[in-house]
């Protein structure tokens, strides 16, 4: 029999029942992105950072590597964060962004601004234009998998919204006017972060703001979907609500993250995952753990493809892809078998 | 009242599941739910809690139209336990009776002393205190309905609606959960529960209303609902009914002759 | 940024200049009506070979040009183009016009192989990595074509240009890049980085140790601190603009405020044929104007 605490101590803050775990994850924020700044091919020291006047150091920490940094963080924070919220949605652990074709509609949204030539004269465009296309596959996939997708329905529309997106893609490349536009939306789509600026940065932050409210607000919901959606909504939630903030924060999220840093996936399919287990499984608890758990796993591929020796740059999308994809079959497995 | 509704009409896929169905509910009473396989017991059950919404007809809680009520607010009074509830994570048990705190937290905030109380008080009834640690989708069947039922008495709603609450329990635990429900039915708190066996739900439920084909057929005291001629004419069976110490016990003898089961199936 | 628009206008001045006068050569029938057996029909089907064949060929020799591309092979050849007949890079329309010799490049390998097997001999451009191959390319097709003399005035002037850099002293010379939206630069390996060395402009990129052409890390670049800044991909080519515009880099505008960024076009580098010269020639010129400039960088 275990001691029943005494009624009426006070509520507490949902988030200090994971302290221990995010403060954590926030130091190995803080460590990589030290780390981020202080790794490059010019050796540059990162007093830098504060430095004032056009020295070398100043502008390279400043207006490089900061800015690299931080949209690390900013992207996968958010990538993290929309999986993990996405999981707990549609109750699948195989829901993901990049994999339910919201990437690849966001990135069909960028592409076709910047072959009109739209960026250059109204910058707003591109993250508008992204986090249209990323809604656009969200409503797809209500519309195809219904309200409690198993996981066949979900990669099935997930491969449709991501194949109508590919093909139109692919229509803007194979229409470019010389192969150099060509292969220049080719290098974008495979996602990096290598030499944006300041102006990227600011230009998805709002966005990215407003997506991750949406998604921490949805958490409560998320857990009491564990039940089952009748049960929800007997525990006071609206699930219309929810969809919609839902839907909303992640393609405000993806778009806004593939407007400035192209396609970058298995971000939210990995850090949800693997942070499950250390809270409890519970939806909402997960969510700003996968925050974290993206920023830490971002700012670490975006490291290691500045580290890993190749004679030509190793984009991070790819990078991240060839870590997540037999992850993902993994997890398929596993899924599978459960299922049947 | 504590809830009422009448004339409650609803029709699905063309098919007719409620035709006009009066409903009500003093404080304190257990009232059970009994009829046939479709005769619409659940659906009355989703539209009493606002799940389902009728074509025709209102449902008032406490003189108020379900409708009126903040979600929040009515998310506290109602309990509900439905027919088989899913747990989508590997949760330990005792996170997923605190579940049922969430129509009591503000916004961004963990669960206060009494909510923490409240989930042990709700463990403790339904002998699952020593499961608090483990993961949900390791227990057995049993223990995973009795989990529910804590999650549902968590909320601590004045009522509590509970869908076939027994279904796939032995009879020991049978017992168990609906001794619970008589229980929770005193001062301000009602039950409503769906039942299928006839003599738990004589034994258990101070009225029954006796469904079939989306009306009421009867409401009233078990020995006045339970009579061969409404067995006969509701499920199509003949039953021996006999008054015991501790209340009526249903024997189905056989399917009646007018039952449309006996064409097809041997005496 | 007038300065970088005064640049490109002398720029493009000087290449019209040179190129009409090879165009004119190139278009002369042969002087000598010697018995020499008749000059071989070709036929293009690769974008560069387009190129070589307009600069070396007699007209009536070509047989047809592969269609596309135009804009970035033979800005300055297109009007010597015209009333060429264009074809599809099919084998239907080789096998058709049955060339005596089928030019071909590095993307059309399939269709070439296929040619082949129907008796047509297939005569394969590379992308030439330095001059020096650019060079033997270029006497290579024009002795194939029976037009070894219009070669060799080429080579001539590859040759005394050569001449002239290794007389030039290294003090003279100065740092540049060229650097493309998208971050894409070339390095030492290649026809760029040879063209650039020849003209008096050192390439940053390859002493930062690239080999090949590939993006390379833009601090690397304010690193390095090139006077001059080529952009390659000119931008009537209506090409789109991707996200990375880098050329408009914050980074760059702050670490390389006096950086000379010249638009360059490709089609001087992309083939290395006939526009191997010009291109020298008009990169040496830009060594000059910007060595004369007060704000020139040591």
């Amino acid at each position: 029999m275990t001691a029943i605490p005494a009624s009426g101590t006070p509520a507490r803050l949902a988030i200090l029942k994971d302290a221990p775990l995010l403060v954590l994850l926030a130091l190995a924020v803080v460590l990589l992105t030290g780390l981020s700044l202080a790794v490059g091919p010019a050796p540059v020291p990162l007093s830098g950072l504060i430095e004032s006047g056009d020295s070398p150091a100043a502008i390279i920490m400043q207006e490089l590597r900061l800015p690299r940094a931080l949209l690390a963080i900013a992207v996968g924070g958010t990538l993290g964060l929309s999986g993990a919220a996405l999981q707990g949605l549609l109750r699948n652990p195989l829901a993901e962004p990049g994999l339910i074709g919201a990437s690849s509609s966001a990135a069909l949204g960028a592409v076709l601004v910047l072959y009109f030539g739209l960026y250059a004269v109204f910058p707003l465009a591109l993250p508008i234009a992204a986090i249209t296309g990323a809604l656009a596959a969200v409503a797809l996939l209500y519309l195809f998998a219904g309200r409690n997708p198993g996981a066949m329905t979900l990669i099935l529309a997930g491969i449709a919204g991501s194949s109508l997106a590919g093909s139109v893609i692919s229509l803007a490349i194979n229409l470019a006017p010389n192969p150099h536009s060509a292969a220049e939306i080719v290098f974008w789509l495979l996602g990096s972060l290598k030499d944006r600026s300041m102006d990227h940065f600011y230009l998805a932050l709002p966005f990215m703001a407003a997506g991750i409210l949406l998604l921490l607000s949805s958490g409560a919901a998320l857990d009491a979907l564990t039940l089952g959606e009748d049960t929800a909504r007997t525990l006071g939630f609206d699930l219309a609500r929810v969809r919609c903030f839902l839907g909303a924060g992640t393609a405000l999220a993806v778009g806004s993250g593939v407007a400035v840093a192209g396609s970058i996936s298995f971000v939210g399919l990995v850090v949800p995952h693997i942070l499950r287990p250390f809270v409890g499984y519970q939806p909402r608890r997960l969510l700003p753990a996968s925050l974290l758990g993206g920023m830490i796993l971002l700012l670490a591929a975006d490291i290691g493809v500045r580290l890993i020796p190749t004679q030509l740059e190793l984009k991070l999308g790819v990078l991240t892809a060839l870590v997540g994809a037999p992850f993902f079959l993994v997890l398929v497995f596993k899924t599978r078998k459960v299922m049947q | 009242m504590i809830l009422d509704a009448d004339n409650l009409r609803i029709a699905k896929g063309g098919a007719t599941i409620l035709d006009g169905v009066a409903f009500h509910l003093a404080e304190g009473e257990v009232v059970g739910l009994i009829g046939p396989n479709g005769a619409g017991k659940t659906t009355l059950l989703r539209c009493l809690i606002g799940l389902d919404r009728p074509d025709v007809g209102s449902v008032r809680l406490r003189g108020r139209g379900l409708d009126q009520w903040p979600r929040q607010a009515l998310a506290r009074e109602i309990s509900y336990l439905a027919q088989s509830v899913p747990c989508h994570w590997p949760m330990a048990v005792e996170r997923v009776v605190a579940l049922g705190r969430l129509p009591h937290l503000p916004p961004w905030q963990s669960g206060s002393g009494d909510d923490i109380a409240a989930v042990h008080r709700a463990m403790e009834a339904t002998d699952i205190t020593h499961l608090r640690g483990r993961q949900v989708n390791s227990l057995s069947g049993g223990e995973q309905a009795r989990v529910q039922m804590a999650r549902a008495l968590a909320v601590g709603g004045r009522l509590l609606f509970a869908d076939e609450p027994v279904a796939g329990l032995d009879p020991g635990h049978q017992i168990q959960v609906m001794d619970l429900l008589h229980r929770h039915a005193n001062g301000p708190r009602s039950v409503i529960v769906v039942l299928h066996d006839l003599t738990l739900a004589a034994r258990y439920c101070h009225r029954l209303v006796l469904m079939a084909k989306g009306r009421v057929v009867a409401d009233g005291p078990p020995s006045q609902v339970l009579t061969p001629g409404h067995l006969a004419a509701v499920y199509g069976i003949r039953a021996r009914i006999e008054r015991a110490e501790d209340g009526l016990l249903v024997v189905p003898a056989g399917l009646s002759q007018t039952s449309p089961l006996a064409a097809s199936t041997p005496a | 940024m007038d300065r970088t628009g005064d640049a490109r206008l002398r720029v493009t001045g000087r290449i019209f200049a040179t190129l009409m006068t090879a165009a004119t050569a190139a278009a002369s029938p042969p002087a000598q009506a010697d018995v020499s057996p008749p000059p071989p029909r070709v036929m293009s089907i690769d974008q560069c070979a387009n190129q070589y064949l307009l600069a070396l060929a007699d007209r009536d020799q070509i047989l047809s040009l592969v269609k596309g591309g135009d804009e970035t092979t033979l800005p300055f050849l297109m009007e010597r183009s015209e009333g060429i007949p264009r074809n599809h890079r099919t084998v239907e329309e080789i096998i058709a016009e049955r060339p005596d010799i089928l030019l071909s490049g590095p993307w059309s390998e399939m269709t070439a192989a296929l040619a082949k097997r129907f008796g047509i001999r297939i005569v394969r451009l590379d992308a030439p990595r330095a001059i020096a191959s650019a060079r033997r390319q270029i006497t290579d097709v024009a002795r194939m074509l029976g037009h070894e003399d219009r070669g060799q005035t080429i080579a001539g002037q590859i040759d005394r240009q050569l001449a002239d850099a290794a007389g030039r002293p290294a003090s003279q010379h100065l740092t540049g890049v060229v650097y493309r939206g998208g971050g894409y630069a070339y390095g030492s390996d290649t026809l760029v980085d040879s063209l650039m060395t020849t003209a008096g402009i050192d390439n940053v990129i390859a002493r930062l140790g690239q080999k090949r052409a590939g993006t390379v890390e833009m601090e690397a670049l304010i690193t390095a601190r090139p006077a001059i800044l080529l952009d390659d991909q000119a931008r009537d080519l209506r090409s789109p603009r991707i996200a990375t515009d880098m050329l408009a880099h914050p980074a760059l505008r702050r670490a390389l405020p006096d950086v000379a960024r010249i638009q360059f076009p490709m089609a001087y580098w992309l083939c290395g044929g006939a526009t191997v010269p010009l291109a020298i020639d008009s990169l040496s010129g830009l060594v000059r104007t910007r060595g004369q400039a007060p704000g020139r960088l040591p």
